[in-house]
């Protein structure tokens, strides 16, 4: 690096020392402090100890489950859905491209929030469903709290991201090659296996990373749609700090490790993609 | 006699309401090299994607190896594609594209080995399987791309442009071997170029396309004496192209009153008092000491000869080439118009 281009680094370098460093410091001292004296120079280890509570685990494994399907119903819906376009001719295309991205305009929360109305009893689902005699009168599906709800709130917000991803990939790939392994004697199986999702992996691992990680934390979408009594690893965090009696220390930990598990899946991720630079 | 390679039986195809192909006929011998010869446009193009199986002719039949195609996807066709550009996989190593076409037809791996290995040694690119296509040089990829579709042995092969994006010495190398290859595997190339000296050169026969028809189909030396039409008297060689009425009928001659020449005799049919275009090569115009009489008003050496541009008393302007070059601008000479070399075109 050139000594020139020091005073140009210096801002984002600042910034991102008080504002990323520094909080991810505090996190880490913090979950060796004591619970209801988070501030106080005596450590202890004794969050860590409760890192084995069944509260927690089931939360984690809640959320694992979440995230999990939420990739993979992303990736089965989104990923052709960009392929789909990325070979549209280019007005058509962007026109598509823009009314997939449109939702990520619009605030979340008040999406959230009509995701509640369509999903209530006698909402907005049910009345269809009467309307169309699949469901009885007055009946209802009972979505609402369940968490079924909260999955098809986390892939409508989460959707958007991996048709973006895999859509950068598909856009760049010459289609030609499709043609190439069929003269070559592959069926239009055998050119979606070998050509095709090899060359879209850098999309589809972006794609799963961008919807696995947030939601994986997620607590807006589980709050709304699954219910006050269904616990998700982004509650169980949040109520760590903002409910009475708080537990910082312990709120901490879980960051921690919620981090180390995260950098952990990502290199998985990454060695299996064939390099870092697949997911970058 | 057996049946052709390849045959287009009045093929037609349009796409976006526009004629790509209008009636093609076309019939390719086994082991022959066929050119198809055109600008872009023309169609070429989109008759080799028809027989690769990668679109389908709205009407008419293609029938390769005297079986009717229709229906028949891509994968199960006995034909191979160099494609433009090449189209190799980026994403695998030289030994695995070229493998890639014998995997799919489920051949013993022993046998994708050696038989990888003869074709890269074919297009001698041996040492060169652990290299992924965006590290060879653009002769290189070109090989690879003719390696892997030789590989599967198909009776016909299809040529795209191959050698459109190298340049000009690479390309006149790679059409030597091409041809060499072609003579020694005896396989049955369909060659489609816009460059009338590589389709010249390389080919037994050359179809010229205009507009979604073959206008003409023959040898090279065929073409180039006695094209049928402007178009192809413009786009096979330079030509001077003349115009005139048709004065007298004899045989298989005329004698045609030229706009700006004179009196011209011409080989070909045409009924008197019609107009019709002539054309005559700038080699085959003589600079004699008698004949009509011009002026050099532009020399142009380009190493193996001259070039003139000798305008006649009578107004026209005629490109002679000559080997010998010994003129300047302003020399007074006179040309000869050989009635042999002189031919009547249709349109």
């Amino acid at each position: 690096m050139t000594r020139r281009a020091w005073p140009l680094l210096a801002p984002p370098l600042v910034w991102l020392g008080v504002f990323a460093f520094a909080p991810l410091v505090f996190v880490l001292l913090l979950a060796f402090a004591q619970r209801g004296r988070p501030f106080e120079t005596e450590f202890s280890a004794a969050a860590w100890g409760r890192l084995l509570d069944p509260a927690w685990l089931t939360a984690f494994r809640r959320s694992a489950v979440l995230a999990t399907a939420t990739t993979a119903i992303c990736l089965l819906c989104g990923a052709p859905l960009a392929v789909f376009i990325a070979r549209r001719p280019p007005r058509l295309r962007r026109a598509l491209y823009l009314a997939v991205v449109l939702p990520l305009w619009a605030n979340s929360l008040a999406l959230t929030y009509a995701w509640m109305f369509v999903l209530r009893p006698s909402g907005f689902l049910d009345q269809v469903a009467q309307g169309l005699g699949l469901l009885a009168p007055r009946d209802t599906f009972a979505l609402l709290g369940t968490p079924g709800a909260v999955l098809v709130g986390t892939v409508y917000a989460y959707l958007p991201f991996m048709v973006y991803a895999v859509y950068t990939s598909a856009e760049r790939l010459d289609w030609r090659l499709v043609d190439a392994a069929e003269d070559l004697g592959a069926t239009r199986a055998t050119a979606l296996r070998r050509v095709v999702l090899p060359l879209l992996r850098p999309g589809l691992l972006a794609g799963s990373i961008l919807v696995f990680v947030p939601v994986l934390g997620a607590f807006v979408v589980p709050d709304l749609l699954g219910g006050a009594k269904t616990a998700y690893l982004g509650n169980v965090l949040r109520d760590c700090f903002q409910h009475e009696p708080s537990d910082w220390p312990l709120g901490c930990v879980l960051s921690v490790v919620l981090l180390l598990l995260v950098a952990g899946a990502l290199r998985l991720l990454a060695r299996l993609g064939g390099g870092i630079d697949a997911i970058a | 006699m057996s049946a052709p390679a390849v045959e287009l039986r009045s093929v037609s195809r349009s796409r976006g309401g526009r004629l790509v192909l209008d009636g093609v006929d076309l019939a390719v011998a086994a082991g022959e090299f066929l050119a198809l010869l055109g600008p872009s446009g023309c169609g070429k193009t989109t008759t080799l994607r028809l027989v690769a199986g990668f679109d389908a002719p709205d009407a008419g039949a293609v029938l390769i190896d005297g079986r009717d195609v229709r229906g028949v996807p891509p994968y199960r066709r006995d034909v191979n594609t160099v494609f433009q550009d090449y189209a190799l996989f980026p994403h695998l190593d030289v030994f695995a594209n070229v493998a890639f076409g014998l995997e799919t037809a489920a051949v013993p791996r022993a046998e994708i080995r050696t038989r990888v290995d003869e074709a890269l040694a074919l297009v001698r690119l041996e040492g060169l399987e652990r290299r992924r296509p965006s590290q060879l040089s653009g002769g290189q990829q070109q090989r690879v791309a003719v390696a892997r579709a030789l590989v599967r042995r198909p009776s016909v092969l299809l040529l795209d442009e191959p050698l459109g994006a190298l340049d000009l010495q690479l390309r006149r190398r790679m059409q030597e071997e091409l041809r060499a290859l072609q003579r020694r595997l005896g396989t049955t190339f369909v060659y489609v170029t816009h460059d009338q000296e590589e389709a010249l050169g390389m080919a037994d026969r050359v179809g010229v396309m205009d507009a979604g028809r073959i206008v003409q189909i023959g040898a090279p030396r065929d073409l180039y004496a006695r094209p049928v039409s402007r178009f192809v008297a413009e786009f096979i060689g330079e030509t001077n192209l003349l115009e005139g009425v048709v004065r007298a009928v004899d045989g298989e001659r005329v004698a045609v009153d030229v706009d700006g020449v004179g009196a011209v005799v011409a080989e070909g049919a045409a009924a008197a008092g019609v107009r019709v275009a002539l054309a005559v090569r700038p080699e085959h115009v003589v600079l004699a000491d008698d004949g009509l009489p011009g002026v050099v008003d532009d020399v142009v050496w380009n190493g193996a000869g001259v070039r003139y541009r000798v305008r006649l008393a009578a107004g026209a302007a005629l490109a002679v080439r000559d080997a010998r070059g010994a003129l300047g601008v302003g020399a007074a000479v006179h040309v000869r118009l050989p009635a042999t070399d002189v031919r009547v075109l249709a349109g």
